[in-house]
């Protein structure tokens, strides 16, 4: 296998449960090249763990297919048993046996689990992951970084075909979760496992991924680089998802440009509006977050009703009341297909 | 459509009929109640029984259970709420000690206070002795009485109402507590206005558990002569030899059970309030008056519940009981100590079964009904159960029988009923629920993410249950055998009626002794009883705690 190939395919899966009426997931599509690492972003309830649990094989689709390295593993008719996957999975919780110490934690699959001729060695996935000091350790007695890695050299050591990792830094802090997200990045993409992770961080799912998805009610909205994503968002939920920015209807972008917004919305990002002494808009600072090198500012355009955001680095910081000179062009407005 | 997804616990690895089986097999007792209609309705032994008795066992268990009802909640409730809002000198020490009376069971208190309190008893002797009075020249309430049984059912089975309420009261948000001060609300209006009605659910989910012991107890009720429906149906099976009848008559108990079983169900998924630690409400520090109020009250209930009985039954074990009864004592204690053993290994083994089973089958229906009458067992009154039991068993007897000596011309006799065979049965309806309760905390600690962890590391469903879920469930494994060991070697109804000729055990003998009107003698029988209760009460204080999701520590 190589990096131009795909290693996780999912093509127009639906999935119900039982009890419920309504579909969970709904037509979702996606392809993750092999050895590459995708996240998942999402509102509470929008499905994200549910599509993990369905392509683990924890849960059976109604439709669709769910192929890994070009083999069916889930569809319709076909249901490959859980433990005939190859696949790794990190809970949100760890799941970590408590009565077992972290090393032993470790080898629980290598030991008792289906011989794989892809098995990382134990001591060297220690090492890696910096958990000799605590491999005697049982997992109540160490930090939540170290049950983290621990979880995660659990679910890599058989060598799995796919990885996948359900919000598994949400209970860590920020600073804790930055370190621990470079270091799980660069061992994936040294061992070459393909990874798919859920996530609500978007500054998480940036650092980490390759493809970004933003999945809404159950449907995956767009499935693309991050730098697409971000500049091409292809809904409001997108545009929304990923950064900070004004979401204009056509008829703001009218009133601001005197161009026709042939009925589109358009999404203008905090960058591509600048402090323009010469600028042809003035408004006055309707709220400031942050005091750092960029602070947001929300600026309500006069004679109108729109507020723009922007990014103000210089000193002194405006306060709210403060009027403004702005510069925005059209061109740094972005279209957003409705 | 997503199915129900199959999880790799041991449950999987059982035929989805087994837990069903284990429920049928369980539920026996109520099939053959139940089924007694089918065999028509004596009407000549109904009208007999409504012109006669029937009135009497109606009303009488109406008025025993609501008077029990009042009991529990005065005595439970106000315990809890003294021990939880307050603190006081001997605070501690009450907090553990208010739920030693669970271990002793109804009827060993009514042995007690009849000895103390009847007309040769210590009471009233030194009363007629300090006074100079004679028979019928004074008023002593009559402890043989409905008031009576209310009262020593009362001050055993209050620690239900106490240990739930307790840690519901604890539970209460500090924040209330000092909104509530804020407004100038005195303690009094605090805790009727406020603390009792979010304790409310709790209160009624262990007002109904009394309520449940109430309606299946036997020794109590039987040893003060009371008629109410389980020594009725008794009287009517053994005296007026009417098993049919006596059949019907269980279950219309039953109905009654079944409602109370609802009411409990009902009532505990109410109890969902949890505050976080630093949030609780602070306990108030009394002084003076009002701290000796709280002790003398914490005191007395302690001392009528546990403390003056367990000296009465330790006097006359040490100073009067017939030393005959010693040779004989170690047979009794073998016998007790075997059959709990015996039923606590079997109840824990099924309880692993049905509880991993509905774990895994846990979207099936047909699972959970299973389940739910699996679990019932411990409501049906011991009386019930064993009527329920012996009458199949005798029916496949005598098919037994009958095709034997077809065969080889000789009967070989009973080989099911009126065997240990059939008393381990009765108390395995009654006890694998308690092995379930004392399981379920364990069982829900492991999380499904576990089990599908083994799952994609390709580990067998075998070792899964080896290396994993047993060492996990360890505790609670040992919690349930201690719970069922208790109970089996105090349950009395269903063992004096099923029990092989000859075979007794300390509860049998202590009340066969005490109906004989030689309570000191049964002293040694009994107290024996008590004292292995006590061990294990931690672990049912607890057990309960955790069952209402609460944790006073």
């Amino acid at each position: 296998m190589n990096k131009n190939q795909t290693g996780l395919s999912v093509t127009t899966i639906g999935l119900t449960y039982p009890s419920q009426k309504e579909q969970i997931l709904i037509e979702i599509s996606l392809d993750l090249p092999y050895g590459n690492i995708g996240c998942i972003m999402g509102e509470s309830g929008s499905g994200k763990t549910t599509l993990l649990k369905a392509i683990a094989g924890f849960e059976n689709i109604d439709h669709g297919e769910i192929t890994l390295n070009n083999k069916i593993i889930s569809s319709a008719i076909v249901q490959t048993p859980i433990e005939n996957r190859r696949i790794g999975f990190v809970f949100q919780d760890n799941s970590l046996f408590p009565h077992l110490s972290v090393k032993e934690n470790i080898e629980f699959g290598p030991k008792f689990g289906k011989p794989s001729e892809k098995a990382l060695p134990v001591d060297e996935l220690i090492s890696i992951l910096e958990l000799e000091t605590v491999s005697n350790q049982l997992p109540g007695a160490i930090s939540g970084g170290q049950q983290q890695r621990t979880a995660l050299a659990r679910a890599i050591v058989n060598g799995p075909e796919l990885l996948l990792m359900d919000e598994p830094f949400a209970s860590l802090d920020k600073n804790l979760r930055e370190n621990i997200v470079t270091q799980i990045r660069s061992l994936l993409q040294e061992k070459e496992i393909t990874t798919l992770v859920v996530t609500h961080d978007y500054s998480e799912a940036s650092t980490l991924g390759d493809y970004i998805g933003i999945l809404d009610q159950g449907k995956i909205e767009q499935w693309d680089t991050d730098e697409n994503l971000y500049r091409n968002p292809q809904s409001i939920v997108v545009a929304k998802a990923v950064g900070d920015g004004t979401i204009l209807d056509a008829s703001d972008y009218e009133k601001l440009f005197n161009i026709s917004g042939e009925n589109s919305l358009f999404i203008l990002r905090p960058e591509d509006v600048r402090i323009d002494p010469d600028g042809a808009f003035t408004g006055k600072i309707t709220n400031r977050k942050g005091r750092g090198n960029n602070s947001l500012v929300t600026c309500r355009i006069n004679q109108t009703q729109i507020d723009v955001e922007l990014y103000i680095s210089s000193r002194p910081l405006p306060n709210v009341g403060d009027v403004l000179s702005i510069c925005i062009t059209h061109e740094s407005c972005t279209p957003i297909p409705q | 459509m997503a199915g129900a997804k199959v999880f790799p616990t041991f449950g999987c690895m059982l035929n989805r009929s087994l837990p069903i089986f284990i429920a049928i097999a369980l539920s026996l007792p109520i099939l053959t109640v139940a089924s007694s209609w089918w065999n028509g309705v004596g009407y000549n032994a109904w009208s007999h029984l409504i012109n006669t008795t029937l009135t009497e066992y109606m009303v009488n268990t109406a008025i025993l259970s609501a008077g029990v009802v009042l009991g529990v909640i005065f005595l439970g409730g106000l315990s809890a709420w003294i021990i939880s809002a307050y603190r006081f000198p001997g605070h501690q020490f009450f907090n553990v000690a208010l739920v030693l009376p669970l271990s002793m069971p109804g009827y060993i208190v009514a042995y007690t206070y009849t000895g103390l309190l009847d007309f040769s008893g210590p009471v009233q002797t030194l009363m007629r002795q300090s006074f100079s009075l004679e028979l019928g020249t004074y008023y002593f309430p009559e402890i043989r009485s409905i008031g009576g049984a209310i009262t020593m059912l009362s001050l055993v089975l209050y620690p239900y109402v106490y240990l739930i309420a307790r840690d519901a009261f604890s539970l209460q948000s500090q924040n209330l507590s000092i909104s509530a001060q804020m407004l100038g609300v005195n303690p009094i209006r605090h805790f009727i206005h406020i603390s009792l009605p979010i304790a409310r659910p709790a209160i009624a989910a262990g007002t109904a558990l009394a309520l449940m012991e109430t309606l299946a107890d036997y020794g109590t009720v039987a040893f003060f002569g009371i008629n109410v429906f389980t020594t009725g149906i008794f009287r009517t099976w053994f005296g007026l030899g009417e098993p049919i009848l006596a059949m019907q008559l269980a279950s219309l108990l039953l109905v009654g059970v079944v409602f109370v079983v609802a009411y409990e169900i009902h009532f505990r998924k109410k109890i969902s309030f949890q505050p976080t630690l630093s949030t609780r409400r602070k306990p108030t520090k009394l002084n003076g008056t009002r701290a000796i109020s709280a002790c003398v009250f914490c005191a007395l209930v302690f001392a009528c519940g546990f403390f003056i009985p367990f000296l009465q039954l330790l006097y006359w074990t040490i100073a009067i009981a017939d030393q005959k009864l010693t040779g004989n004592y170690t047979t009794l204690l073998f016998n007790s100590l075997s059959l709990a053993t015996i039923t606590a290994l079997i109840a824990v083994s099924l309880a692993l079964i049905c509880s991993l089973a509905t774990r895994s089958w846990r979207q099936s229906r047909l699972i959970n009904v299973a389940y739910f009458f699996t679990k019932l067992g411990y409501a049906i009154p011991g009386t019930i159960v064993a009527i329920g039991i012996i009458i199949p068993f005798s029916k496949i007897d005598h098919v037994i029988n009958d095709w034997i000596n077809t065969i080889a011309g000789h009967a070989p006799g009973l080989l099911i009923s009126g065997t240990l065979f059939t008393v381990i049965f009765a108390h395995l309806v009654r006890f694998v629920p308690v092995a379930i309760l004392g399981m379920e905390s364990g069982i829900s600690s492991i999380a499904t993410s576990i089990d599908q962890v083994s799952s994609t590391l390709g580990v067998s469903r075998w070792k899964h249950l080896k290396k994993i879920q047993l060492p996990i469930l360890y505790p609670s494994l040992i919690t349930s055998f201690t719970l069922v060991f208790l109970e089996s070697i105090k349950e009395l109804p269903a063992t004096l009626i099923l029990r092989p000729f000859n075979f007794d055990t300390l509860a049998v003998k202590g009340f066969e002794l005490a109906t004989d009107e030689r309570l000191a003698d049964a002293a040694p029988a009994v107290i024996t009883i008590v004292i292995i209760g006590l061990i294990p009460i931690a672990i049912l204080s607890k057990s309960i705690s955790q069952k209402y999701g609460m944790n006073n520590e």
